[in-house]
């Protein structure tokens, strides 16, 4: 005993070191988006007030940027108001239907602040500042007046955590209206937070710079229309069978103030067909 | 007990910096300024090893706290003092700078230039882990290196005009 004894006290400093650099290695090792909800649950009283205070704040600075965002909002309304005038296909099901009963309208939505959002590192989240009481709830899209912003990841009583576009765990399929193409995932790459990549598609398509990605209409949370980016740079090699396709996100996370999240009314529905269609795959 | 409180004060003061002024101020994507590790520099170098230890995982986890990630500034944090307590206990002649009556390693004991070495070295070390450990992928790890070598001469340039402004810890 006394060996041991005597072993631990000759190297009581690095013991210290490795107890200490294990435990912070661990809580990193654990560091997934289970553990990240965790954390927000028990540290979100903690910031919420100071968080708030500051938003305010740079909302302040920020309020020319978001009247020039609210314009562009609005014209990009109007012209997605003409393709549901003209549009036999993919728009239409957006559409609102205008009869008394609300039963009829597939997405409600809800405006929220942002109080505190990062992109400067590899896993973004955003907190937003309405929560369950509001009838926010997980998985619900979350838009901003440019473009997509993310999903809810998690909501409590009056706040919601939200997983940002800036995430590896964030992918989405976008559609291309000009050539009508559903295909391929778009994700962020975890360097410049205005651009993300676009992978998995054919290089037989006929994808040109300047094209806008939208949502498409296969997605379960976002409604389809909504604007991802534009096509900025593409790259096509011979030995490949892609493209590779740098995407200008149109939202500029960096100022993010307001936002929309966007309830899918019989989202209950649709995740239990989901879920039917998941299980008969098991069985097979 | 006083210089406990006034750690304790600039901890606080330089998290606080960190997390509600210098992560909002989007630079650039390319520049992610760690100033804090400034913290680590005003640690006398005749504190208690195992002290400086305790101290630096908790100003780790303080700032961990407070911006949301998990053990990532902690690890970097306490991997830089261990890693720093060596160097300065290997590189200089401490017994000399004590009688000069400094009582950290700054610009003032070993000169400017080699000072500015030091602290690059130092905060480059701490810079990388945290990036590779934010990461987290080997793939990934060039555009870490990059990374960490841009915002550590911004953070050095900081710190730099930190002491300046502090008349030297």
């Amino acid at each position: 005993m006394i060996v041991i004894f005597r072993w631990i006290r000759n190297r009581a400093y690095p013991l210290l070191f490795v107890v200490l650099l294990l435990s912070s290695l661990l809580q990193i090792v654990q560091y997934n988006l289970y553990q990240r909800s965790v954390f927000f649950n028990q540290t979100l009283g903690f910031y919420r007030e100071i968080d708030k205070k500051q938003a305010s704040v740079i909302e302040y600075f920020n309020l020319k940027q978001q009247n020039e965002a609210l314009l562009m909002e609005n014209q990009l309304l109007r012209q997605q108001l003409t393709w549901n005038l003209q549009s036999l296909g993919v728009f239409k099901d957006t559409q609102y239907v205008d009869t008394n009963t609300r039963s009829n309208i597939r997405y409600s939505q809800i405006a929220a602040n942002v109080i505190r959002n990062t992109t400067n590192r590899r896993n973004n989240f955003i907190i937003i500042d309405k929560g369950k009481k509001h009838g926010i709830g997980k998985n619900m899209a979350v838009a901003g007046p440019h473009g997509i912003v993310g999903i809810v990841f998690e909501s409590k009583e009056n706040y919601s955590l939200v997983l940002s576009v800036l995430n590896t765990k964030f992918e989405i399929t976008p559609y291309i209206r000009e050539i009508t193409l559903n295909q391929g995932v778009i994700s962020w790459d975890g360097t410049n937070p205005r651009y993300a990549e676009l992978m998995e598609v054919n290089r037989f398509e006929k994808v040109k710079k300047g094209m806008t990605l939208y949502t498409s209409n296969y997605s379960l949370i976002f409604p389809a229309g909504i604007p991802i980016g534009t096509v900025s740079d593409i790259k096509t090699s011979l030995t490949s069978n892609f493209h590779e396709i740098q995407v200008l996100l149109s939202t500029d996370f960096t100022r993010l103030n307001q936002v929309t999240v966007i309830k899918l009314n019989e989202q209950s529905e649709v995740e239990e067909i989901d879920q039917t269609i998941l299980n008969n795959e098991d069985d097979e | 007990m006083n210089n406990w409180l006034k750690w304790l004060f600039a901890a606080l003061v330089w998290a606080l910096i960190q997390v509600y002024l210098v992560d909002q101020l989007n630079i650039a994507w390319w520049i992610k300024p760690l100033p804090y590790v400034y913290f680590i520099f005003i640690l006398p170098f005749d504190l208690n090893r195992f002290s400086n230890l305790v101290i630096a995982y908790f100003f780790g986890l303080i700032i961990d706290i407070l911006s949301g990630s998990i053990g990532i500034h902690t690890a970097s944090t306490l991997v830089t003092v261990f890693i720093k307590y060596f160097i300065d206990h290997r590189f200089f002649n401490l017994d000399s700078i004590q009688l000069q009556g400094h009582r950290t390693i700054n610009e003032y004991a070993i000169g400017r230039m080699s000072f500015l070495g030091y602290a690059w070295v130092i905060i480059f070390i701490h810079h990388f882990l945290f990036f590779s450990l934010d990461y987290f992928n080997f793939n990934q790890l060039p555009m870490a290196f990059l990374l960490s070598v841009s915002s550590s001469l911004v953070t050095l340039f900081i710190v730099f005009w930190a002491t300046k402004l502090t008349k030297a810890p």
